[in-house]
This record gives structure tokens, sequence and C-alpha cells, in this order.
């Protein structure tokens, strides 16, 4: 179970700081429903699972957070990431490539045996 | 890097944020706000679209946890729970909070007090660069050791041998002089030590101001001096300019060359070093004189030579020369650092003492832990309840051992203010073996111990109760029905083994003490042969002018004595040199008439003394034989002597001593002498040691001068006498300095062997009582636990007929079984921690059978009472009461 949820918090905070790299800062229900577009049903369990994430980012330097005003004018948490946020994802993303392709390599591998 | 920055802003994140909790609230809402404005878009009833946002967020509130945990560092703010709690349960029991506090602060406060002695006198490095390359040179004699760790100044004189010794940088030594300081406005009496330039580059030190000894200042027997900072500030009010001026050293003129910086002492013994000058001045230096021993030898060992070279070099040359001149037979040489050296003699003594007092603390720690499980087992149900709620073993664990520690670190803190006063206590009964004593005080490394000890006692006391109660079942604590359920059979056997501990422990120290305290009552009972009660003794230098013409001094000497006779509340007056029980070390060679002797050295000798008449008076020094000196005998021609006991035993045993004659070899001429009295022994010798074989002289008749002291009986109070006898003095010789003003009595409290078993007696007398108030009280609060938990078996008992006597014979007998199991244990450790005392005490083994008597017996009876009065208490209860006492 607390394994499970590492590794969806792993996967989540990359796709947080992507998001956050793509669209420029964003609130944390921007960055929900963001998410939510791109992986489809992945994060329809829970929104709230989200917020965690982001404070453990802002703790460790990835992003930075500031109170600010919504498209309707509502009082709203700004999120954006950090240049320390960028150098992260690119190794994280290169990290993750690399790990991709040697899972793929191994699937392929460990199927053409008999 | 990364770990670093998120750790440092959870823990800013604990300390700090109840405005981020309403963060935290404004952002959720406002992500559910605009969740459901996107459902109500999609059609959804408000209502609606708002339970589904909430659905589609997940708990509000577990999300809040988790935000919270991450926000800070959970295990600090359980801590901080922890401690507020733990307060919190203090706070609510005063009196058991302040009775572990106050036990602890006891404890934790003399460990620090005999530490911070530790800490000054063996640990901390001598104040000069490479001190562990400074060696001292001694020589010790072996049969001469009453009292141990006594030692010799070598009967070579290195600092003449210096150019045939390869293995040091430097060597130097000095001899000590007191000299009167004049032409001050207050004359004073100062200690001089004779030296060379060597000494100063031995301890690397630097002046002050102008320079110090240099090689040219003892080639040409300059009459220069450093002195010590104290002395310049005292005496010339810390003004620069007194260098390059003179002064007057007994009634010469010395040119003052250099000031030693504030900080520089010699901590050598308790001697005041004021000033340093050539050894040349002495013509021993010029002559050579090999019988002419240095107080004190000290050297620098050359780089890359070794400790033990340097040794077989010195041992080499001290064997030639010893056997050249026919002298240090029977002596070894002692070889250490000049640290080992100054703190050798009083390390047993002093490690002794912290192991005492850890001992303390550790029936302390005992008391504690008992009191813990004590109050433990009223709480288990709560921690029964608590565990049904979900709190882990190892959190109820922590709760508690974070109480014990909060305890024990309070204790700590009131410790440091009981170490304040006992560290003064401590050095105020100090004795002057003990070097840098004055150098003891409470600094940051003795804080940090206080605070790691006090941490560890807590870990210490803590840790048993809290294994025990976390392991409290949640079904058990709760059927047996509350707080007053009977304690399990591994309860009582862990507190059994306690009090066995706490019993075995203080038997261990108050056997020590007791035997302290034993040897102590034997000395104060050692027959002196004198009184030292109100007896003043000043020291009286006459003025150097007078020295040479016998009647001029005799003048001086006789007009002082008239005048202080005439002071109100003084009884008599007479002079002498030294102080009775002080070792007098000055010997006179004699003659038997009629015996032939091969030389100086076959012949007998007896330790002189100088007495006028008046002094065995004002000593009540009891004459046996004859008369003591009187004042005709100033014009008698032939040599008056009075001699004590043990001569006349040993030299005249058959008959009487009266009238018989000795020879005395003088410088010039054989003097023939008289004894005309026998006076009962006095302890000259150190008080431990037989009196030697002494003779009085009269140095009226003589023309010895008596070195320097007035003694007076005193019918009053001796002290305050003093500013009348300064000022009758100083009416005769107004450059008069007093230096050694004190009564017999201090003088003889001040006497090593005296002062260190007073000083051991005292503080293992202190810490045998506190073991002894501690271990009753503990035995007491555990054996009336365990009774009144037994208050309803006891009742059910009584109820069905049981008698008094049998049940209180029962409950008795549990504790009293616990005490001879500990006594047992306490006298065996006690036996081999015995060993270690040995060679403090004095008259009595280590192993006296009396004393472990008196401990077991006082331990038993204190058993006996803390076991009776609860046993007592639970058979009147009346059994109704008992068996409803739910």
């Amino acid at each position: 179970m607390k394994e499970k949820n590492d590794v969806w918090q792993g996967t989540l905070s990359l796709m947080v700081l992507k998001t956050l790299e793509v669209m420029g800062p964003l609130h944390g229900y921007g960055i929900a429903r963001r998410i939510e577009q791109t992986s489809g049903d992945l994060l329809s369990i829970n929104h709230g699972t989200l917020y965690p994430v982001l404070l453990k980012l802002e703790q460790e330097g990835a992003i930075a957070s500031k109170w600010g005003v919504s498209d309707n004018n509502r009082k709203a948490k700004f999120y954006r990431i950090t240049k320390a946020g960028r150098r992260r994802l690119e190794s994280e993303r290169r990290q993750w490539a690399q790990a991709t392709e040697i899972i793929a390599a191994f699937f392929t591998a460990s199927s053409g045996k008999p | 890097m990364k770990a670093l920055r998120s750790i440092w802003r959870r823990m800013a994140g604990a300390l700090a944020g109840y405005r981020t909790e309403d963060d935290l609230a404004n952002e959720i809402d406002f992500h559910l706000r605009m969740q459901a404005d996107d459902y109500v878009r999609s059609g959804m009833s408000p209502e609606e679209a708002h339970r589904t946002a909430r659905l589609k967020f997940g708990g509000v509130e577990s999300v809040k946890e988790a935000y919270r945990d991450r926000r800070g560092l959970p295990v600090l703010e359980a801590f901080a729970r922890d401690i507020r709690y733990g307060l919190r349960m203090l706070a609510k029991s005063p009196g058991f909070t302040a009775v572990a506090v106050a036990t602890l602060a006891l404890g934790i406060g003399a460990n620090t007090a005999i530490f911070t002695v530790v800490n000054t006198v063996l640990l901390r490095p001598l104040p000069f660069p490479d001190p562990d390359r400074i060696v001292a040179i001694q020589e010790e004699i072996p049969h001469f050791q009453r009292f141990r760790g006594r030692r010799f100044p070598p009967e070579v004189n290195y600092v003449f041998q210096r150019d045939q010794l390869q293995s040091f940088e430097h060597l130097s030594g000095f001899v000590l002089a007191s000299q009167h300081l004049t032409g001050v406005e207050d004359p004073e009496r100062i200690t001089n030590a004779w030296t060379t330039e060597d000494f100063f580059a031995i301890l690397g030190v630097q002046p002050l101001h102008g320079r110090l000894l240099e090689e040219r200042d003892l080639v040409e027997q300059a009459r220069v001096v450093v002195i010590s900072h104290p002395l310049w500030m005292r005496q010339f009010a810390g003004d620069p300019a007194i260098v390059g001026n003179s002064i007057r050293l007994n009634e010469e003129s010395f040119t003052v060359i250099g000031v030693l910086p504030s900080d520089f002492r010699f901590p050598w013994r308790s001697v005041r070093f004021d000033s340093w000058s050539p050894m040349s001045l002495s013509s021993h230096y010029r002559e050579r004189n090999p019988a002419w021993g240095l107080s004190y030898t000290i050297a620098r060992l050359k780089n890359g030579v070794s400790f033990e070279q340097a040794r077989a070099e010195l041992e080499v040359l001290r064997r030639r020369i010893h056997s050249e001149n026919g002298a240090g037979e029977g002596r070894t040489l002692v070889f250490r650092t000049l640290q080992e050296d100054l703190v050798h003699s009083v390390r047993q003594g002093i490690v002794m003492l912290l192991a005492a007092v850890g001992c303390v603390l550790l029936i302390s720690c005992v008391n504690l832990a008992n009191l813990f499980l004590g109050r433990g087992f009223g709480r288990r149900t709560e921690m029964a309840v608590r565990n049904a709620l979900g709190a882990g073993r190892w959190r109820l664990a922590r709760q508690v051992l974070t109480e014990s520690i909060l305890v024990a670190v309070l204790g700590g803190a009131l410790g440091m203010l009981v170490a304040h006063w006992c560290v003064r206590g401590l050095v105020a009964v100090s004795f002057s073996r003990i070097s840098r004593v004055s150098d003891i005080a409470i600094d940051t490394d003795v804080a940090l111990y206080a605070f790691a000890l006090s941490l560890l006692t807590g870990l210490l006391f803590g840790t048993l109760p809290a294994l025990r109660l976390s392991r409290s079942s949640v079904s058990e604590s709760l059927k047996q029905g509350g707080p007053q359920g009977t304690p399990k059979r591994g309860f009582k056997s862990m507190q059994g083994a306690l009090v066995v501990a706490e019993i075995a422990l203080s038997v261990v120290l108050v056997v020590g003490a007791g035997l302290m305290v034993n040897t102590f009552i034997r000395i104060n009972r050692i027959e002196l042969g004198f009184d030292p009660e109100n007896v003043l003794a000043v020291s009286v230098r006459p003025p150097r002018s007078l020295l040479r013409d016998r009647d001029k001094r005799l003048a001086f000497q006789d007009d002082i004595t008239a005048r202080i006779r005439a002071l109100p509340g003084v009884e008599s007056v007479a002079w002498t040199g030294h102080l009775p029980p002080s070792r007098i070390y000055r010997t006179h060679k004699f003659r038997l008439p009629g015996r032939q002797y091969a030389g100086r050295d076959e012949m007998p000798y007896a330790y002189s003394r100088l007495a006028t008449p008046g002094f065995f008076e004002t000593l009540r020094i009891r004459p046996i034989e004859g008369r003591v000196f009187e004042e005709r005998d100033r014009l008698h021609s032939t040599r008056l002597l009075v001699i004590n006991k043990a001569m006349a035993r040993r030299y005249w045993p058959q008959a009487t001593a009266l009238g018989k004659r000795i020879i005395l070899p003088e410088r010039r001429q054989e003097v023939p002498a008289e004894i005309i009295g026998v006076v009962e022994n006095v302890r000259t010798h150190g008080l431990t040691e037989d009196p030697p074989d002494v003779m009085y002289m009269n140095p009226d008749q003589t023309g010895f001068f008596p070195s320097s002291r007035i003694v007076l009986r005193t019918s009053v109070e001796p002290l305050s006498l003093v500013p009348a006898v300064k000022s009758v003095i100083r009416e005769i010789d107004p450059n008069q300095a007093f230096r050694n003003v004190t009564t017999l009595e201090q003088h003889y409290a001040a006497n090593q062997e005296y002062a260190e078993p007073s000083f051991y007696t005292a503080l293992l007398g202190a810490f045998g009582f506190l073991a002894l108030l501690l271990a009753s009280v503990g035995l007491y609060g555990v054996l009336s636990f365990m009774v009144s938990r037994r208050s309803r078996e006891i009742g059910l008992r009584m109820a069905l007929g049981a008698q008094r006597s049998t049940v209180l014979g029962q409950v008795m007998g549990d504790g009293l079984k616990l005490t001879a199991l500990g006594l047992a244990i306490g006298v065996g450790a006690a036996v081999l921690s015995a060993r270690v005392l040995a060679e403090l005490l004095y008259a009595i083994s280590p192993t006296d059978t009396l004393t472990y008597v008196c401990v077991a017996a006082v331990l038993t009876l204190v058993s006996l009472v803390a076991c009776y009065l609860p046993a007592r208490r639970a058979t009147r209860v009346d059994p109704m009461t008992a068996l409803r006492h739910e």
C-alpha cells in the first residue's frame, strides 16, 4: 500500500513538473484538470492526493507558490516551476526514458525465449 | 542537499505554522468550488455539483492529515507533544515531581562537583605549550613512604649537570626562599624562587612587561628579579614603570626586569610564587655544591627524544654521580611528565571520590526507577487503553521515557546549582597537594558533562519502567480492576531486584565512609604531645642589621616578648623555629662521651628544635624529668639541652638522662652540652610517624637565631589578638612583614596527614550519609508500595482469621529477605572495593570487621523500620474496607 503510494507520488510529481513547465503558473485545480485531461482516468480517483505532492515539491525547491487571483476572481494559490525544478524534470525525464527502454528491452528479450 | 533543504523547511513548518493550516483550507476550498462550478456548467444542480466535487477530491480531512504529516516532522511534533504531555503529568503530581527532581539534583550536583575537580586537576592539560614534553625529575625513598606519594628533590643537582644531558632541550629548577619585601607601603614576606633562565623557556612563557631572566643574568650574578602579576598588582598598582626600578628584598636592592602575564601560574603544591631571581646569587650555585638540592627540577624533552630515552640517560648519570658522592642510597628515580607528577599523588583519591559519587547517583537512579514503576503501575489502565486505541508499544515507551528524561533534565539544571555550592565547599576543604585548586570552577565542559549525565540518568532509570509499562496488556489490566489490582510476579521481582541493588550499593558506600571516618577518628586520637588550642603563631624576622649582633638581637627579641606578654589575654610567649606537627629536617650529630667514632657518619644524631624559655608552657609540652629552660640560662656557660622521651629512652634506657653530657661537634669547635630535662614526645615528624629523637636548644644561649616564630598562648580567641600583636611589633620594627599568622590549630589542620584524611572523610562521609538516606527512602517506598498493593489479600486473610503477628511476620520477612540478599552482595563488593581505599586509611584494615558489622546493622535497622511501618498499617486496616477497596 505504502510502496504503491510512493510510486504514485513519484510519477505524480513528474506529471506536476511537466504540466507546470508546459503551462506556466497554475493553481492546484488547474494542475489536476490538466493531468486528468492528459492522463485520462489516472487521476480521476482523488484530486486530494495532489496537495501533499505539491507541498513536497515546494519543500524540495522544485516549484514555488504564490497567492494570486484566478480568472473568475477568486483567491487562488498559483504554482510555478523553478530553475531547480526544470533541471530535475530534465534529469528525471532522462532516467524515465532510460528505465522505460530497459524495461521494454527486457520484456522483448524474455518474451523472445521459450 | 535536496533532503537537507526539505528537512529544514519541515522543521520550520513543524515549529511555526497554524497559518498554513488556513492556507490549506482556503486552497482546498478553492479547488472544490472550481470543480463544483465546472459541474454546474455541465448541467448539475449546485448541491449535486458540490457533492460530486467532494467525492472527486477524496477525504478532505485525510488529505489534510497527509498534508500536515508532510508539512512538519511528525517525529518532532510527537516529541513536542510528549514533552507537553509529560510536563502536564509532572505538574499534576507536584509531590512526586519534587521528590524525583530533588533526588536527582543531589545526585547530579554531587557528581558534577566532583567532575569539576577531576576536570581541572586531572584532565585539563597544563597551560603551557606541548605540556606532555615537560618532565619533572624527583626521587623516592621507598622505605620512607609511610604515606603514599611522598617524593623528594633529587640528591643530584641536575642544573649543574645540564651540559652532560643530551635528551633535554632545557633543564631547570628552583630553590624557594622566603624574602622580606620592604620599601613598600605594606611590607610583606614573599616567596622568591632562585632559578635559571631555562625555567621560562621550558614553560614557554613570555613577559607582560620587560624581559625574563637571561643567561647573562646568571653569569653576571645580576641582582635582578622578575615579579608575578599578582605581586605587581598588589604592591606596585600595576604600574609598568616599575620595570627598571629597584625594590628591596631582604634589605638588598634588586632591579625589576620584568612582569609575568596574569595567566601565568606554576601550579606546584599550593605555593604562591611571587618573584624569580638568578640562582647564581647563591654561593652554593657558584661553588657547584653537589649537596645543594633544588626544590623542584623540571625539563623539556628535545624534539625526537622519547620519554624512555631521556629517562635512561638520566638514570645513568644519576647512578654515576651518586656513586661518586656516596649518596642516593635506597633512592629511586621518579621521572614523570610534569602534569602526571603534579596530580599523581591525588589521582587515586579523586577517582575514588568520582566512583563513590557515581554510586550515589546509581542509588538515586534505582530509587527513581522504582518510583516510576510504582507510579506507572497506577497508570497501567491508562496505558492499556491508549494501547487499545492504537498507540504503538514504542510510542507508549517513548512517552514514559520522555517523562523520565524531563525529570532528569530538570534535576540536572537544579544540580548545576547544587554543584556550584559543592565546588565552593570542596575548594574550601581541599588540601594543598591538590594542584590548581584555585582554578577549580564550573565551565562549559562541566556543564556539558552535567547535561549528558542528566540525559543518561533519565535513560537509565526510565528504560526499565518504560519497557515494563508499555507491555501492559489491555485485557489483563482492565480485568484486574483498575489501579488497585495486585502486581504481577514480574513486576514484583523487578522491584525486588532494584531494592537488592540499592542496598548493595549503599553497603559499599557506607562501608567506605565508615572506614574513612574510623581513620579520621584515629588520626584525631593521636597523642600530639602538645595542646594546639588557643595558641597563636606569628612569623617575625628581625631587621638584618641585628642579625650579627647577638646583644642587640636579644634586646629586640626581649622587647617584643615583653610587650606581647603585657597584652591582655596573653598567657605566655616564646620563640621557636618550626611549629609541630610539621616535619623537621634539621639534625644535629653528637658524640656520647667515652665513645670513639670512626667518622662523622658513625655518630648518632637527633633532630633539633629551638625553644626559648616559656616554649614548653606555651605549647603545654609535659616535662617528665628535670626542668625546662629558664631566663637565667641565657648566661649559663655550658650548653643546656632539653631532650624528648624517645631520645632519653634510646641512649639512657636504664638510668636517668639528667645531668648527662654529650658533645656537639659544631663548625669550629666541639661544644659540650648538658641535659637538664626530659619532656614528652611531640609528633614532630608528621602525625602518623613515631616521634623521632629530638633535642631542644635555647637560642638565647646558642646564638642561633630562632628562625622566626613567636608562639603565644592566649586566654581569648587567638586570632582576636592579631591586630594588637602586629601593632606591638611594628612599634619596634615598622618594616616588619607578617606572613604566617595562624593559630596552632589551623596549622595542625593544614597538615597534610590531617588535611588529606579529613578531606576524604568529609566527602565520603557525606556521600555515605546521602546513600544511606536515599536507600532508606527507596526501601521504604518500595516496601510500602508492595504492601499496600497486597492490602486486599491481607484484609482477606485477616477476615479469615489470620493472626496479626503472622501476617506482620510474613510481610516483614519478604522485606528482610531482600535486605539480606542486598547485604550479602554489598559486603562482597565492599571487600573488593575497599582495597582501593587501603592507602588512604590509617591504623585500620580495609576489612575491619566492626565497620562491616555496624554498617550491616544500620542497614538492617533501616529496612526493619521501612518494612514494619507499612506492614503495621496493612494489618490495622479493617478487613471490610480492604475488600471493598476497589
